[in-house]
């Protein structure tokens, strides 16, 4: 397999849920879904991944439609990007399955029902393009 | 504000909206953020769009879902009111976050388009065990 040709460790500040993603998802029959995100995650070089605990449109669509595209900002420098992702798996044990409630505390702590979140489960995709998109930037 | 759309291939694109208004019609006219670029190629009328509204100080979100009325279209004197409507708005929301202004500056688009939507399906999107669920029938 090719190297990628985007280096996902050096936006550190696309994984910290500042500004919340979005990820677009598309049923069999072409409609498409949109929904917030609170964090991506980094995985690895070329994989990141989304906490699964209410995507039922997502979940559905990802089941006929592996195709993903997530917009993502990064808080330190103001660059946005556009991945185009593929859906690999679902993991519901393990170290990455470990590590992502604590950004789903985050978000229920904010809506005051941390009694009802819970992780179902850590969804890896696979990055196939990140497209950096223009626009106004911060001045360093 | 934020959407979705898909080519024939099914492929999806993520994008920004950076405001809307109705029309005389009824319609949803969506000011979408011109780095979509796949949704400026394919929109036409009758494709499937997403438009999410969430209150970033409650995350409460409601998704419409309906089909273009028109291709994309230029932004008219209106919409630029809407758009510097919007960019004030979220500016505030998201300042009682602790963002910085400079930071929703830096993902406000160069440009937008705009298409009009004709609303089909209304769904609650708020986070939570009720995400998905049907909100009813559009009138």
């Amino acid at each position: 397999m090719n190297e990628p040709s985007f280096d996902l460790a050096s936006m550190p500040g696309c994984f910290d849920g500042v500004i919340p993603p979005l990820i677009a998802t598309c049923s069999a029959q072409g409609v498409p879904n949109a929904t917030n995100l609170s964090q991506l995650h980094y995985v690895d070089a070329s994989h990141v991944a989304l906490s699964n605990q209410f995507f039922s449109k997502t979940t559905a669509n990802l089941a006929d439609n592996p195709r993903a595209s997530v917009l993502v900002t990064d808080s330190e420098t103001g660059n946005t990007y556009r991945l185009s992702l593929h859906f690999e798996r679902s993991e519901t044990s393990g170290a990455l399955f470990e590590e992502l409630p604590a950004s789903i505390d985050a978000i229920a702590a904010m809506m005051g029902a941390t009694e009802i979140f819970k992780l179902r489960a850590a969804d890896v995709y696979r990055v196939l393009d990140c497209e950096h998109l223009t626009g106004p930037k911060i001045e360093p | 504000m934020v959407g979705a759309s898909a080519g024939d291939d099914a492929v999806p694109e993520a994008f920004r909206v950076w405001g809307v208004s109705w029309d005389p019609d009824g319609h949803l006219r969506a000011l979408i953020s011109s780095d979509a670029t796949r949704t400026l190629a394919t929109v036409k009328p009758g494709a499937w769009l997403s438009l999410t509204f969430v209150n970033l100080m409650t995350m409460r979100s409601v998704q419409v879902k309906g089909r273009a009325v028109s291709g994309p279209e230029l932004p008219n004197r209106a919409d630029v009111e809407v758009m510097s409507r919007y960019r004030t708005d979220l500016v505030a929301a998201f300042a009682t976050r602790g963002v910085p202004s400079l930071l929703i500056d830096a993902i406000r688009p160069l440009a937008v388009f705009a298409v009009t939507v004709a609303a089909e399906e209304l769904y609650d999107q708020t986070p939570g065990p009720k995400a998905g669920a049907r909100l009813g029938e559009h009138q």
